[in-house]
């Protein structure tokens, strides 16, 4: 939802399907290449991973390289943190998001019961 | 060798230092386990992540966690560290109806996301996973703050004033805080140190709602916010 709402401040269409359906582009190949890192960096191909950091240096620089680092790590914390206490989604965002969270299929996560019951 | 000097980008002083504090953190005497408990606890996620061919092995250390932690806490490290997705409702209650307390699992579950934490960000950035020290001898200081029920399946403690001093230890201001800021309060040294986390990987919690804001020079706030929604969609993660 935070996505959604930063692409709309910032005039840029981008198809949020792609978060969840990767046969999808979010319409644009840098954004294209930083979902690649994501799944690369959960994944387990080293070489794969290898191929797509070389690709961000060049495409967006070794600083993109260094945040979406940073971002993944980060969100890999939160999201293990957030699963496993079983905190509910703040009660305002659960009401904005539930038409982007049908389209997207995220009210089928687990964890979406510790939010909706 | 400094932290991270093998990583194929250079690695900022901001970051650099946060990991070096998370790594002393992991050996330290906490609130509910001692030094080597706590250095068990991490190397017990680091192997299963290993084994599962998510990181890099790292070297060993002559550690065995098996010989420090109780099988409930080796099954919640190993679920969590490889599998995050698969966290229910009834893994948290068999843990705790096995004898787990309510501030060991906090402190568990805040050991192990934090060094996948660690882990993720050396291999996003092409470097080894970082090596842990000895542990810090030591007793856990059993901090106990006042927290209530605020609808995640453990007591946390609130913002603001209705917090009262608990607050401040654990969020270091007395402003509100997400959910996922207060979900460690039960062990306020993990809420700590999840914020600073978030403030130096992410973003200042004061500028979340600046759309214009990136807190990293090569990345835009959109672009940023692509990472983290496809890492929370891969983690299944609601919230």
């Amino acid at each position: 939802m935070v996505l959604r709402a930063s692409a709309e401040a910032n005039g840029m269409p981008i198809d949020l399907r792609a978060i969840t359906d990767r046969t999808r582009s979010i319409g644009n190949e840098q954004g294209d290449l930083l979902l690649d890192y994501a799944d690369a960096v959960l994944g387990a191909d080293e070489l794969r991973l290898r191929q797509i950091q070389d690709r961000i240096i060049a495409l967006l620089g070794p600083a993109a390289l260094l945040g979406a680092a940073a971002i993944a790590a980060n969100f890999s914390r939160n999201d293990r943190i957030a699963n496993a206490i079983g905190i509910p989604l703040e009660r305002e965002f659960v009401e904005q998001g539930a038409d982007l969270r049908a389209l997207l299929g995220i009210d089928q996560f687990a964890s979406a019961r510790n939010t909706l019951g | 060798m400094p932290l991270y000097a093998d990583a194929i980008v250079p690695v900022t002083p901001d970051l650099a230092v946060l990991h070096a504090a998370e790594i002393a953190s992991f050996v330290a005497p906490g609130t509910w386990l001692n030094g080597e408990e706590r250095l068990a606890c991490v190397e017990a996620a680091r192997a299963a992540r290993s084994g599962a061919g998510l990181q890099r092995e790292v070297p060993d250390t002559g550690a065995t966690p098996a010989d420090v932690l109780p099988d409930t806490s080796l099954d919640l490290i190993t679920r969590l560290a490889v599998r995050p997705h698969e966290m229910t409702r009834d893994h948290f209650l068999a843990a705790r109806n096995r004898g787990m307390s309510a501030g060991e699992y906090v402190e568990t579950v805040s050991l192990v996301s934090r060094i996948v934490n660690v882990d993720i960000f050396a291999r996003g950035v092409g470097a080894m996973p970082p090596a842990l020290p000895a542990p810090v001898d030591g007793e856990p200081d059993y901090d106990t703050p006042r927290a209530v029920d605020e609808g995640a399946w453990l007591p946390t403690v609130p913002a603001g004033a209705k917090g009262g001093q608990d607050a401040l230890r654990a969020y270091g201001g007395s402003g509100p805080q997400p959910f996922i800021y207060r979900a460690l309060s039960l062990v306020p040294a993990e809420a700590v140190r999840c914020i600073i986390g978030g403030d130096a990987q992410y973003l200042p919690l004061d500028q979340f709602m600046d759309f214009s804001y990136s807190h990293h020079p090569g990345l835009s706030r959109i672009q940023v916010e692509i990472v983290a929604a496809r890492v929370s969609a891969l983690n299944d993660c609601f919230y």
